[in-house]
């Protein structure tokens, strides 16, 4: 790297920043549900792309590039959580040891009041049965939630997830219907038929 | 028909599982058919099944919107990064 080159790649990121900043932003809340979080992810982001500015192609589009550094930043963000000390390691070992759902014989622990049968109007065209999932897919471990916007965000084939999270397909399966089961749980608490 | 039911049957926690791992990819044929049998005759799976598919559409339904949400990054949040690059 030359003198002048900082200056150079200060000032185009500098512009890329006010050209693509809010995009990006919407994007990694999009993916993530924190604005502190998506906040990081396009800091980090442009630091990157301000320390590997020799790579980027003059002439091609720098939004292409600079999504492609930040996509890799959200996989890296998921990933991270699963390996948080904070996270519950039987949850990612395939163990059903702590799995509450079940009993020791692998039947229902708790029989819920299914959520189909709430009511004859269609669920999906209430405002505020979708609001009270949003809320509960916000509050999802950050480990689960990985497979959840890889699932249902980004519609990632499954072996895909499994090599951006480092985790077994057994594993997949069972977080996945982990978060199943907590969504549909929690939505029994938060949302209840008038 | 004990004898067999309980080889074909599993319990509800592995069913749980194959739930799973369906909407990742295709069952095998033994796998299909142990998870069909099992949801004939157990109403809890069934009501989870359909609860899994309802939740799977509504959570469709929110990406959709939510994709649409556009934020803005303020001028602090703007100069944070800026200084960042120093
Ligand atoms: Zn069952």
């Amino acid at each position: 790297m030359n003198s002048s080159k900082p200056l150079d790649s200060h000032s185009a990121i500098k512009q890329w920043l006010s050209k693509y900043g809010d995009d990006m932003y919407s994007w990694a809340f999009y993916k993530t549900s924190s604005k502190e979080t998506a906040e990081d992810l396009v800091q980090d982001t442009m630091v990157s792309a301000f320390k590997s500015y020799e790579k980027y192609k003059p002439g091609s589009n720098p939004k292409t590039w600079l999504y492609t550094i930040l996509n890799n930043k959200i996989i890296d963000y998921y990933r991270a959580s699963n390996t948080q000390k904070s996270v519950n390691q039987t949850t990612l070992q395939g163990s059903y040891a702590d799995d509450d759902n079940f009993d020791s014989n692998g039947s229902w622990n708790r029989v819920q009041k299914p959520l189909w049968a709430n009511t004859e109007e269609h669920l999906l065209d209430n405002p505020l049965f979708l609001k009270a999932l949003s809320g509960c897919l916000d509050n999802l471990p950050p480990n689960w939630k990985g497979v959840v916007v890889g699932k249902y965000f980004d519609h990632k084939k499954g072996s895909q997830i499994c090599k951006d999270l480092g985790i077994s397909s057994s594993n997949l399966w069972q977080i996945a219907h982990r978060a199943k089961q907590q969504l549909r749980t929690c939505l029994n608490q938060k949302w209840k038929d008038n | 028909m004990n004898f067999l039911m309980r080889i074909v049957m599993m319990s509800c926690r592995q069913a749980a599982l194959l739930d799973s791992k369906a909407s990742f990819s295709a069952l095998n044929p033994m796998e299909a058919v142990k998870l069909k049998m099992h949801l004939k005759v157990c109403t809890s799976c069934q009501d989870f099944y359909k609860d899994s598919a309802l939740i799977d559409e509504a959570i469709e339904k929110i990406t959709q919107q939510r994709e649409k949400q556009q934020m803005e990054l303020s001028d602090a949040q703007r100069n944070k990064i800026l200084e960042a690059l120093k």
